[in-house]
């Protein structure tokens, strides 16, 4: 206990002071008896015992209390914040290890020294702020500083302080915690910045999914896309209030109402297919700071880019389904207008039938639709089989016959022969059969008359050949005719002159020399001179191919004035006309006048011709007589017979007893140069027939070899009316 | 009453041979054998009857037919023609009768090659005596 004593000195001046007490106390008690005393020490020993033992317990509570304190010190010092204090005037009094750390300077020399010195110049005004409202409110504050350390390095930290009162309760100084949140600020910056990422990024897709909106609008043309697409652009710039946008693409705009064209202008190309055919440009109407690319932002230069390929994108899409429309819509007319019936089979059902389908077959859509509907039913029993392996070789890639023959069965229950051709497709992703069937009924039947009708035909053609070598005949004729034609033209005038001139002069030479020996010579004479014009009559006639001018003619007085022209020649030949024309009196019919008294003195001429040409057979020859009239005949003559059909027409017969023409040259009669005789141009009938002909009418020639021959004429009374052929017979 | 007659035909020997014929039917008659000569002498005297061929040489007889119409006082005209076309005037088409009718619009008869000559005479005649009538009515 003594060494206790001892060793702590304290307690030495506990019991010097103790004592010191007790001194006094003991003067006022000294009159006390011994017993009191014995008494009081014993109670004074006790107290002794008492207090020393309180005297061991406030050792042990010091020590303790030691121990505490060091262990909170080594906590306060090696905190992982750092903690001052500090006055009013802004000097440090007090700081832990870790605040002279963070702040980079020994502990001891931080004392006393301006926390100011340690935050960074911008931020000393917030600084002294934060201090003044410490003060003013005695309220726990917080403020972000940037901090400076002694070798100039810099942190963020982040500051707590509240004011405390001194031991006289004043508020001159207080406490600061503060940490670093350098970490924290970098990690908020680069949230910062992710944030603003993502707003672009939504920006972006915002306006992404707004184009997508206008083009998947349907019933909209592309020109209306185009304009949608540029009229929202400049909304998605940073000043939309003075942008503008305009579209170029193949030459032709689109622009925003408002649009300028202004030097602050960024502009992106459309590639279409991997060419560029476009530009879209965005220009503000103002004048706007400067930041990356003149007054646009890195991301609106991302944007417009990313818009233009997006917008490529959808125009090439656009023009595919353009094509894809119309090519899809040219197929539909080819397949729903094609004269073949066309299907498409997936899975045994029928999932396509064209028009001529339907209309051949006679089932409705829904029918042939319907799941339960069997196509193959369709063809008849004895090639349902063959069809259905073909189908199932061709969907596993086998090839199949090209055409397949085929009976298909119509809802009305008729036959139809058909060809099938059928070739394996994707339809709607899976394998198909298009089907394509051609029906080959009236085919068929064609064969079968074309084979029928192959004789005919043979002869068809065999006559149509003699026809055209007929016809190729006619015409090297007409072509030779026509050189003739323009020959006798000039040949015909060129004798006429000197026919006249020996005409007059005969008519000179009579009239001079009243000799009747000489008459018989000048009628020689003369009769040649009209025998020569007839020649040359009919070789004009001939060569000119002309149209009757038609008259309504009295055919009585033609014919009969013809007769008797002719009548003086054939009496002196002593031959005889008998004709038999009355009823033909008071006819008129529609012909040419001079045409008709051709027609007929060729016909009459052609007989005299016929019946003197061979006079030395059946004539006999008066050399002794006189003049003319010394030939007798024996019995030649001609019958002419006319007869009148009603109003139809009229027909004359003018028969002769001349020696007839065989019928080998019966059918060269009317061709030109035609002639058995010793004279003529063979020329007469030919331009009879042709007279006949221009007047719708018929010329016909029998004749027997020895007994004579006849010439029937039939011409109509009215033009366009006879064609009614050998109904007068 | 003798008649003035001019003969305008090419060939000389038809126009000798008409001539003769009608000077011994007491006729005066003139001769020319070209188409000019013929129109300066039917200009400068007066004809009875003009007897006129078509194809001449120098000026074509259509051409002097209508040179005569124009004029007041014109000579009868029998128009004597060797052909019976009128390739002069139709674009080559001949039209027989056509022809005749249109020579007719300018002449008083028209009489082809050849001709029988008695007929002619009358017919001569018969246009001489009545153009001499004409003239006495005035």
């Amino acid at each position: 206990m003594e060494s206790e004593r001892i060793k702590t000195g304290g307690l030495d001046r506990f019991g010097k002071k103790a004592e010191k007490v007790l001194g006094q106390k003991f003067t006022g008690i000294k009159k006390r008896s011994v017993n009191d005393y014995q008494k009081l020490i014993n109670e004074l020993e006790g107290y002794q015992v008492e207090l020393r033992m309180q005297n061991e317990d406030l050792r042990n509570a010091h020590e303790e209390l030691l121990k505490s304190q060091k262990r909170y010190f080594d906590i306060y010092d090696f905190a992982s914040i750092g903690c001052l204090i500090i006055d009013q005037n802004g000097k440090i009094l007090e700081t832990n290890l870790t605040g002279a750390w963070m702040l980079g300077m020994e502990r001891d020399c931080l004392m006393k020294s301006s926390f100011s010195r340690f935050v960074a110049g911008e931020n000393r005004d917030m600084f002294y702020l934060h201090c003044k409202r410490i003060f003013e409110t005695s309220l726990k504050h917080s403020c972000d500083l940037k901090l400076v350390k002694k070798d100039g390095t810099t942190f963020f930290a982040q500051l707590e302080s509240i004011a405390f009162k001194d031991i006289e309760g004043r508020c001159r100084q207080f406490r600061t915690a503060f940490i670093d949140i350098t970490e924290n600020k970098n990690v908020e910056d680069k949230l910062k910045e992710k944030t603003h990422d993502l707003i672009r990024k939504n920006k972006e897709l915002n306006c992404l999914y707004n184009i997508s909106a206008i083009v998947e609008k349907s019933g909209i043309s592309l020109e209306e896309i185009i304009q949608k697409i540029v009229n929202i652009i400049p909304s998605y710039w940073q000043y939309p209030e003075i942008a503008c946008s305009r579209i170029v693409l193949d030459g032709r705009e689109w622009r925003t109402i408002d649009f300028r064209e202004t030097i602050w202008k960024q502009a992106s190309d459309i590639i279409i297919h991997g060419n560029v055919s476009g530009v879209l440009e965005v220009f503000y109407t103002e004048e706007k700071p400067e930041r990356e690319e003149g007054p646009f932002l890195r991301e609106e230069r991302n944007l417009i880019n990313i818009i233009s390929e997006r917008f490529g994108r959808i125009i090439e899409q656009k023009r595919n389904e353009k094509a894809l429309q119309d090519s899809e819509a040219k197929f539909k007319a080819l397949s729903e207008n094609s004269p073949n019936m066309i299907f498409i089979q997936k899975n045994g059902n029928i999932v396509y039938v064209n028009k001529k389908c339907k209309e051949i077959i006679g089932y409705k859509s829904e029918d042939f639709y319907s799941s339960d509907f069997d196509f193959f039913s369709l063809y008849t029993p004895e090639f349902r089989d063959t069809i259905k392996i073909n189908f199932e070789r061709l969907i596993n890639g086998d090839e199949i016959p090209q055409c397949l023959y085929t009976i298909i069965t119509t809802k009305a229950g008729k036959r139809i022969k058909t060809i099938l051709s059928a070739k394996k497709i994707t339809y709607e992703g899976d394998k198909a059969i298009l089907g394509i069937v051609t029906d080959i009924t009236k085919l068929k039947e064609a064969e079968k008359v074309l084979k029928r009708d192959k004789a005919t035909f043979e002869r068809f053609v065999r006559e149509k050949t003699e026809e055209l070598i007929r016809a190729q005949k006619k015409l090297q004729n007409a072509k030779r005719l026509s050189d003739i034609g323009t020959l006798a033209a000039t040949v015909a005038h060129e004798l006429r002159n000197p026919l006249a001139v020996i005409q007059t002069a005969s008519y000179n030479i009579r009239r001079k020399n009243r000799n009747p020996l000489l008459d018989k010579h000048l009628d020689n004479i003369k009769k040649c001179i009209s025998e020569s014009n007839q020649i040359i009559n009919n070789l004009l006639f001939y060569s000119r191919i002309k149209n009757p001018k038609h008259e309504k003619i009295n055919i009585y007085d033609i014919l009969d004035e013809c007769i008797v022209l002719q009548e003086e020649r054939f009496h002196k030949e002593n031959l005889l006309i008998h004709k038999d024309i009355s009823s033909l009196k008071d006819i008129y019919i529609e012909a040419d006048c001079l045409q008709m008294k051709e027609l007929f003195i060729n016909i009459l001429n052609n007989s005299y011709d016929a019946l003197t040409e061979n006079a030395g057979d059946n004539i006999s020859r008066d050399t002794g007589g006189n003049g003319g009239g010394n030939l007798i005949s024996n019995g030649g003559r001609i019958d002419i017979l006319a007869l009148c059909n009603g109003s139809d027409f009229i027909k004359m017969y003018f028969k002769d007893n001349g020696p007839g023409i065989s019928n080998g040259d019966l059918n060269k009669v009317f061709e030109p140069f035609f002639s058995k005789k010793s004279k003529g141009t063979g020329l007469g009938l030919t331009v009879c027939s042709q007279i006949v002909c221009l007047h719708e009418g018929k010329i016909e020639i029998d004749s027997e070899k020895g007994k004579g021959t006849t010439i029937t004429v039939r011409l109509p009374i009215e033009r366009g009316k006879d064609d009614r052929e050998n109904s007068y017979n | 009453m003798t008649g003035k007659i001019l003969i305008i035909e090419d060939d000389k020997g038809l126009c000798e041979e008409m001539a003769d014929i009608l000077e011994d039917e007491g006729y005066c008659v003139n001769v020319t054998f070209n188409g000019c000569n013929g129109k300066s002498l039917i200009e400068r005297n007066i004809y009875d009857l003009l007897l006129l061929d078509l194809k001449l040489p120098g000026l074509h007889g259509l051409s002097i037919l209508k040179s005569i119409k124009k004029k007041e006082e014109k000579p009868r005209i029998i128009v004597i023609t060797g052909s019976h076309f009128f390739m002069e005037l139709n674009k080559k088409q001949w039209r027989c009768k056509n022809h005749e009718e249109y020579l007719l619009k300018f002449a008083d008869a028209v009489i082809h090659k050849p001709f029988d000559v008695e007929k002619v005479l009358v017919k001569i005649k018969e246009l001489v005596d009545w153009n001499h009538q004409a003239i006495n009515i005035y």
